[in-house]
């Protein structure tokens, strides 16, 4: 393994002020921690991580707090200058359906905070809602670094009203965004709002219509012709479906999830998928064995509420090994 | 006038199936249509309009017949290459209230649709949603061509959801975009999500409170700081504000309205810029073009048809007689 990857991950450090089921409240910042400290762990000694991100001045110290316990992750590029930060409102229902507010939000990201981070090998951009990042960083990106551009759609498809609701968007001005993407990553339900059609009618909106997985390869067809390289889909308990080309042609498969018996938390499972491709993929993966550390790093998020869920490389590959290999 | 202007109008033409109060239905296209119009009126022979828009193919053709007869207007910016276009169903339920559903999105205006307009000399954007016009292309202009920008910010303000629904947003991202434009216009709601707080308690964001006159003016400073040479808050019947800078003092006035009879509330926003894009060129005077500006946004709320709009001598007689 290459000893010394330098990796940006980027996007939101909310406060998720939590009501849980019993009314009691907890706290905690989420967002770009959990792919950050997946990631400071599998690789160790072996990278450096760098979160970039903005927070409420507020925030700052508690946030940096979390992340300092890893030496490997460089904490100069979370800032609190505009003292704007992400911060939701979680309220459990039951165990399994919760109210979700958005009460405050950050200053987005934009070229001049990458400025000194272009040497990373990889840019993992997880952004919640449609803000977050802005086009002309993944263009600058693009166009000055050589890293590995991986992107999550949940940004882009996530909009937020006025009164703090967060509700899914289409991604009208996608083919804007593709070129200066990699791998891109996304859930069906966010394949939906990428994938849209030219015209609906009302009762198709109205009715919430679904997509179905055989449409996702041209789906996957449109983004390669744009020049990205791989399409990851989420299918929670069903593991994900990978998309890439090989000689000209389109390849699809299937990788199962990895099973879990005790789901504590499925908080952040998406941002640290992301961060197991980005593992799989700079280790020199294929684009399927990066879905099984994807799988992995997803599973391992649900496993408890702290980040001692996440395991260190020896652990993480004796993991892949039992459960594909 | 000595010399044709050249303007750019840009912003989405939707077809739009409204349904008023009195559950009459009217089928229009909308938006920018509104915006080209008033110009077109107003400066009769003076000047080259060029909407930017893109449309489905089957609108194309309906959609350029609704500028035969107007002076000056170009159409060969309004394309239909990808077959995309805005569908709106409207219900009004009052004079301020709307329901509205989205079904059909234009593909966003980017630089590669201004190219071959940067000697123009004003470019007057208007969306409706806040995918229509890229911050690319605002950047474009502004770093290309010597043109004034104009924009309305009702785009940056409003989402689709994936249901169709047209929700209020907040501005979040608004100081990338206000380096690139000379003259911001908004409504009152619009103000509430351009001027936004660090944060919310969920109360906050539940009650929606007024905004006060001297947040607006803080407001205001805040634009002139980027470069903003004018703010215009629209207030429907009670007219509009203005503020711009003279002399390093924030200057305000409230314009009041010209009395209308509303009939269909519907393009009055795109009207009010026409008017005031028109204002602007000929006076070169901030309030004077509010006077127009509230000229022609109550003669687009006077009449059901197209053919709302007066000539500029009747125009400027109203306004001689108002003002």
């Amino acid at each position: 393994m290459k000893t010394n990857y330098k990796i940006a991950i980027v996007g939101p450090i909310p406060r998720d002020r939590i009501t849980t089921c019993k009314d009691e409240i907890i706290e905690k910042h989420g967002g770009i921690t959990n792919p950050t400290i997946a990631l400071a762990v599998a690789f160790g000694e072996h990278a450096i991580l760098f979160p970039l991100s903005h927070v409420r001045e507020r925030d700052l110290m508690p946030v940096e707090n979390i992340l300092s316990e890893y030496k490997n992750i460089k904490l100069d590029y979370i800032t609190a200058l505009a003292d704007q930060g992400d911060v939701n409102h979680l309220r459990f229902l039951d165990e399994n359906k919760r109210l979700e507010k958005q009460s405050g939000f950050m200053n987005p990201i934009v070229p001049d905070d990458v400025k000194n981070i272009l040497d990373c090998d990889a840019f993992v951009c997880v952004p919640v809602t449609d803000f977050e990042i802005t086009l002309a960083t993944l263009r600058f990106i693009k166009k000055y670094s050589k890293g590995l551009v991986i992107f999550d759609a949940h940004g882009p498809t996530t909009t937020m009203s006025v009164l703090g609701d967060r509700l899914p968007k289409f991604w009208v001005d996608r083919d804007l965004w593709l070129p200066y993407i990699d791998v891109l990553k996304m859930n069906m339900e966010e394949a939906k709002c990428s994938w849209f059609r030219k015209r609906y009618t009302l009762p198709d909106l109205e009715n919430d219509y679904e997509l179905t997985t055989d449409e996702l390869p041209a789906f996957a067809k449109h983004c390669f012709n744009f020049g990205v390289k791989a399409l990851y889909i989420t299918l929670d308990n069903r593991g994900c479906l990978v998309y890439h080309q090989k000689d000209g042609k389109l390849q699809e498969e299937q990788v199962s999830a990895i099973k879990v018996a005790n789901v504590v938390d499925t908080t952040g499972c998406g941002d640290s998928f992301a961060a197991g491709l980005a593992y799989g993929l700079l280790t020199e993966k294929s684009y399927v064995q990066a879905a099984q550390y994807a799988n992995l790093f997803g599973a391992q998020r649900t496993q408890g509420s702290t980040f001692a869920v996440f395991k260190p490389l020896a652990q993480t590959e004796k993991l892949i090994s039992e459960h594909y290999r | 006038m000595e010399q044709k202007h050249k303007i750019v109008v840009l912003g989405p033409i939707p077809y739009n199936h409204i349904t008023n109060w009195k559950n009459e239905v009217y089928e229009r296209y909308g938006a920018i249509t509104y915006s080209v119009m008033a110009l077109a009126k107003l400066l009769e022979q003076d000047a080259n309009i060029i909407p930017v828009t893109h449309v489905r193919k089957k609108d194309e053709q309906t959609v350029k017949s609704l500028f035969k007869g107007l002076p000056g207007i170009e159409l060969q910016h309004i394309n239909s290459d990808l077959d995309q276009g805005d569908v709106i169903r409207t219900r009004i339920v009052d004079e301020k209230k709307y329901l509205e559903k989205q079904y059909g999105f234009m593909n966003p205006i980017t630089p590669r649709d201004v190219r071959d307009l940067l000697n123009s000399d004003i470019f007057v954007f208007v969306p409706l949603t806040d995918y229509e016009i890229s911050l690319e292309t605002l950047e474009f202009v502004k770093n290309y061509s010597k043109a004034m920008v104009v924009f309305d910010a009702h785009g940056q303000t409003t989402a689709m959801t994936s249901l169709g629904d047209r929700v209020l947003k907040f501005w979040v991202d608004r100081d990338l975009w206000l380096p690139y434009i000379d003259i911001l216009v908004m409504n009152v709601e619009e103000v509430k999500c351009s001027w936004f707080a660090k944060e919310y308690t969920l109360e906050q964001l539940e009650s929606r409170d007024e905004i006060t006159a001297q947040e607006i003016e803080v407001f205001a400073r805040y634009c002139f700081g980027f470069g903003v040479k004018a703010l215009y808050i629209t207030l429907a019947e009670r007219g509009c504000l203005v503020y711009y800078e003279k002399n390093g003092k924030i200057q305000s006035q409230q314009i009041a309205a010209i009395a209308e009879k509303v009939l269909l509330p519907v393009g009055c926003g795109e009207a009010f810029i026409g008017g005031l894009v028109y204002g602007w060129l000929t006076t070169n005077d901030f309030v004077k073009a509010a006077h127009y500006a509230n000229a022609l946004g109550a003669q687009r709320c006077e009449g059901l048809t197209y053919d709302v709009f007066k000539s500029r001598a009747e125009t400027e007689k109203i306004i001689a007689e108002y003002y």
